[in-house]
């Protein structure tokens, strides 16, 4: 069965190329415009039935609900506090990524990237 | 990897754009209030996007643009730099220049045009000069600094561990004998990875089994023994924890950099000792002293690794501490049972067994709330509808004519069917103002700037849906409009001043629904117009005689019309007007009306009336001696009958009585020539439109219908009181009524002649 | 998850169904344990008489991570303490992907 890998970015453009790049490399993708959007999509999908998210890689900026809080909000849902996330950034504060790190999000991923990067980053995370 | 870059290349434009607007839009409130927080993060968090996304999508010029706006932002985020109207007015052209950018970008075009890089090395100069620590590295590194910050594991270029020992990466140790002396080497040809986990890696949502899995893909795992040695008795087990080490010999062509990849995101959450094939053996000691478990256990797995040969173990193994060797076996019993099972533990490594199962779609992916679609496309799919319409009306007349009720019942479900599809279809193509509204933000801001007037504008109804062609071509009116009432309309704050009023002057931007039409009002607290000079000019071109009275209206009206002001003089003269006559045309393309109100020294206001949509109306069928006439529903406001006084009155008076109320009316026959007589009783119209009532006489009088405007030819383009003509269900072909031209004629021909 | 369990004669046979993950390994972990426990290591040390076997299928058991292999070495670990044997009676893809990578199939 194949994974499942949640993308939450603001920029559709870059869930499009996210979501590519994961499909050809054999996940299966489900997008989220933000961490509203995102927690909203989770808790749509029933873990009893397999529906399960494997991994969620997540932008830090975002309107709504941005990537920490998100973070924050995953960690204390039952089904998902478990669940790896890997933050998606061209910050290079280091204030944020400990913020992030703090929260629960240990894995960074550093935006631009080319779409091996992002498989190779991925396959480190999940099976 | 073939990503189809051309589809993705316009979600990016189109998302740039959205982007770019709202970053004008917290640029021009941060003027206002430069020090709005939200506003500050929500202009990062517009650049930081478009960074983000260029950088994706390999579109170098708008990344690093757009790196060395964010970096001066960054700056101001974090409060080392304070918003003033030089940094707006700076960030605004680094806008327009992003928006340049982007543009070539998206042209794919290969090579900057010299005067944008020009303009660039301007602002990049410029807004270095604003925050020179902030930029000088980024921007003369260019591509160095940001290669070298593409893909630096967070936690490696800083320490941030500090002394603690746990999380950092302890060993490294690569061969590196000192020169022209001889170290003893271990003779394996494989790396030696030994890991232990953090009791919080599996909370922490990593999972070592990963790990094995990504390190298969590097090479050939030859050995792997997992230790659970530090795992406690199952009281006090906590199943959430993790308890496990791995010894991994790992035969690989990756370098040392790619192996000590893999670990990047566990730093935190392991320790990771990684030994070089042909290691000396003094390394493979150092490990077994830092390891907690027993060293006999260690060095069995590296032998059995074939890591060491069993003499380099001795080796090894002679300098520990016997004694705490002993008392270490003793006190583990799980290590006595890895090795009694021993004969039974190797496994052949894991082989292309392990390669990915063949992945079945679990379910698709849900997609995201909003869809970008093709225009085109979407106006395929109204005409199709249109077409559905006629034809379904076509089945329900035909249904009715049969007379099976089966039949019937069909019909009207499909037609209701069809009626919301119609409903849905068309409110695909529905999109706010707004957008088209807040791009005005920046013309005033900008025009008010260089002509040295203050003004705000006010926004309203920016939520009002329109046709997206609508949308699209309200554009450059908006802007002819918006422009003249700043150069002509608006007074300098001195002469403001002086007529008591604030000096800062107020345009509006409104937008509303009315009786099936969209208003799209522009209004200014300016001058207004002036009645008497618009009159002197429309004599001295010959419009209008000397002496003659008309209506405040018309003489308003007189700035719509061609040749009417375009010199330059006159303009300044009648403060109005100039490409009026090109709005009034444009509007008139979308089938809709212009006006202008005013009030002399209180402002003018110009207003546009549009139709909901433009393909497809509701309309009210008349008939007229055998032609079938259709109006626009929702400008119907009753129908009564022509009553007999009336009718002998009305070749010498064109209006009847409505309850008490003056009727002017037109009679339908007259106007399109209609031969035959007149039917018995006749039927009145009425109609409304910009807030002006007449009637319409007409034959016979025959229902609602739901009809798809076809423009006509353009021969028949200049056929007045008709804008278009659409085919029934019957396939008969009716026209439909301007209705706005009748009513504008009636009130024409009322003023001409007043009662 | 789902776990049954089935005691006849010597044996005690864990049907483990659903995911042995995290998520899930509180609840396994006592499922499994509780019914570990009542046999106490025998005193006699006499490996022929009477040894208990425990069994663990695994067959329906959809997906695994490390926490859920940890449970069954710890398993492991505690029966052979009270000399009793242990045994995977059948793995499902998932379960022997796992015990394959972290080479534990010499254990059972």
């Amino acid at each position: 069965m194949a994974k499942m890998v949640m993308v939450v970015d603001d920029s559709a453009s870059i869930r499009q190329v996210v979501n590519f790049t994961l499909r050809k490399g054999g996940y299966d993708v489900i997008e989220a415009s933000d961490g509203v959007d995102a927690m909203d999509k989770l808790k749509g999908l029933n873990p009893l039935s397999g529906q399960k998210v494997n991994l969620i890689i997540c932008d830090v900026n975002m309107p709504n609900m941005d990537g920490i809080t998100f973070v924050k909000n995953l960690k204390t849902t039952p089904n998902y506090r478990f669940t790896p996330v890997m933050m998606f950034t061209t910050e290079s504060q280091d204030s944020k990524i400990q913020e992030g790190k703090a929260a629960g999000a240990k894995a960074w991923f550093v935006k631009p990237f080319k779409p091996e990067q992002m498989l190779d980053a991925v396959s480190k995370l999940i099976m | 990897m073939d990503i189809d870059v051309s589809q993705i290349r316009q979600t990016f434009v189109a998302e740039s754009a959205e982007l770019l607007q709202e970053l004008e839009n917290s640029l021009l409130i941060l003027e206002g209030s430069p020090e709005d927080t939200d506003t500050i993060h929500s202009l990062f968090r517009a650049v930081h996007t478009i960074k983000g996304s260029a950088g994706v999508l390999g579109m170098e010029a708008v990344e690093k643009f757009a790196h060395a706006v964010e970096s001066l932002l960054s700056k101001v985020r974090e409060s080392s730099l304070h918003i003033t109207k030089d940094i707006v007015a700076l960030l605004l052209e680094c806008r327009d220049h992003m928006a340049v950018l982007v543009d070539l970008s998206a042209a794919a075009s290969a090579s900057m045009p010299e005067d944008v890089a020009g303009q660039e090395m301007i602002l990049i100069d410029r807004l270095r000069s604003m925050s020179p620590q902030a930029l000088s590295g980024d921007l003369m590194g260019g591509e160095h600094g940001r290669a070298a910050q593409k893909h630096v594991p967070a936690g490696l270029e800083r320490g941030e561990e500090g002394a603690a020992v746990k999380g950092t990466v302890e060993g490294c140790h690569t061969p590196q004998p000192p020169e022209g002396q001889s170290v003893p080497e271990t003779r394996t040809d494989a790396w030696h990875i030994s890991l232990r986990f953090s009791r919080e890696i599996l909370k922490n949502g990593m999972d070592p089994i990963t790990l094995i899995n990504y390190l298969h893909r590097l090479g050939a795992v030859v050995n792997l023994t997992s230790i659970f040695d530090s795992m406690p008795g199952a009281a006090d087990m906590d199943p959430e924890c993790c308890y496990l080490g791995l010894e991994i010999d790992l035969k690989t062509d990756a370098g040392k950099k790619k192996i000590d990849d893999a670990f990047e995101f566990i730093r935190n959450d392991a320790t990771v000792h990684i030994l070089a094939p042909h290691s000396r053996v003094e390394s493979f000691k150092e490990l077994i002293k830092s390891l907690p478990e027993d060293p006999v256990l260690l060095g069995e797995i590296l032998l059995r690794g074939g890591t060491l040969t069993s003499s380099e173990l001795k080796d090894a193994l002679r300098t520990q501490d016997v004694e705490a060797r002993s008392e270490g076996a003793a006190s583990k019993r799980f290590i006595g049972e890895i090795l009694v099972s021993e004969g039974a533990v190797y496994p052949e490594v894991v082989d292309a067994a392990l390669e990915k199962q063949k992945k079945n779609q679990m379910f698709k992916s849900r997609e995201i709330s909003t869809l970008r679609i093709d225009a085109s496309k979407l106006d395929t799919l109204v005409t199709l509808v249109g077409e559905l319409v006629i034809s379904s009306a076509s089945i329900d007349q035909h249904s009715n004519r049969i007379q099976d009720p089966w039949l019937k019942e069909s019909a009207s479900l499909m037609l209701r069917l069809v009626e919301e599809v119609r409903e849905s279809s068309m409110r695909l193509r529905m999109v706010p103002i707004g957008e088209t509204f807040s791009r005005f933000n920046r013309v005033v801001r900008d025009l008010g700037m260089e002509s040295g007037k203050d003004i705000r504008i006010v926004i309203s109804g920016g939520d009002t849906e329109l046709d997206k062609t609508v949308v699209e071509k309200i554009n450059d009116p908006l802007m002819h409009i918006v422009r003249n009432a700043i150069d002509h309309g608006i007074e300098t704050p001195a002469v403001r001043r002086e007529s008591g009023k604030p000096e800062k002057a107020t345009i509006r931007l409104d937008a509303y629904h009315d009786a099936g039409c969209i208003v799209i009002e522009v209004s200014d607290d300016g001058r207004g117009l002036d009645r008497d000079k618009i009159m002197q000019k429309a004599v001295s071109i010959g419009m209008a005689s000397p002496g003659q009275l008309l209506p405040d209206n018309e003489i308003y009206g007189l700035i719509f019309k061609p040749g009417f002001s375009t010199a330059d003089e006159v303009t300044k003269l009648s403060g109005r007007g100039v490409g009026m006559d090109v709005v009034k045309r444009n509007v008139e393309a979308l089938r809709g009306t212009v006006e202008v109100k005013s009030k002399e020294g209180a402002g003018a206001a110009v207003v546009i009336r549009l139709p909901l949509t433009l393909a497809i109306i509701d309309g009210f069928m008349v008939g007229l001696d055998n032609s079938l006439y259709v109006m626009p529903l929702d400008m119907v406001v009753e129908c009564v009958e022509l009553g007999e006084a009336d009718r002998h009155a009305s070749s010498r008076r064109n209006y009847v009585n409505l309850r008490g109320e003056i009727l002017p009316y037109l009679r339908l026959r007259e106007i399109f020539d209609a031969h035959g007589d007149a039917p018995r009783y006749e039927h009145v119209v009425v109609v409304k439109y910009a807030g002006q009532k007449i009637g319409l006489v007409v034959d016979e009088l025959l229902g609602e219908v739901q009809t798809v405007i076809k423009s006509l030819g353009r021969i028949y383009r200049d056929l007045q009181g008709i804008s278009g003509a659409t085919i029934l269900g019957s396939g008969q072909v009716a026209l439909i009524l301007d209705v706005p031209r009748l009513v504008q004629a009636v009130q024409r021909e009322a003023a001409a002649s007043p009662a | 998850m789902n776990v049954k369990v089935e005691k006849a004669g010597g044996l005690t046979r864990f049907s483990i169904e659903g995911d042995m993950t995290i998520y899930h390994a509180g609840e396994l972990k006592k499922s499994i344990f509780e019914n570990l426990q009542g046999a106490e290591p025998s005193q006699g040390v006499e490996p022929l008489q009477g040894a208990e076997a425990v069994e663990f299928d695994l067959n329906a058991v959809s997906d695994m991570d490390t926490a859920g292999v940890q449970l069954l070495m710890l398993a492991l670990r505690e029966a052979k303490a009270c000399r009793k044997s242990v045994k995977i009676a059948a793995h499902s893809n998932a379960t022997k992907k796992i015990f394959d990578l972290y080479n534990l199939n010499g254990y059972f």
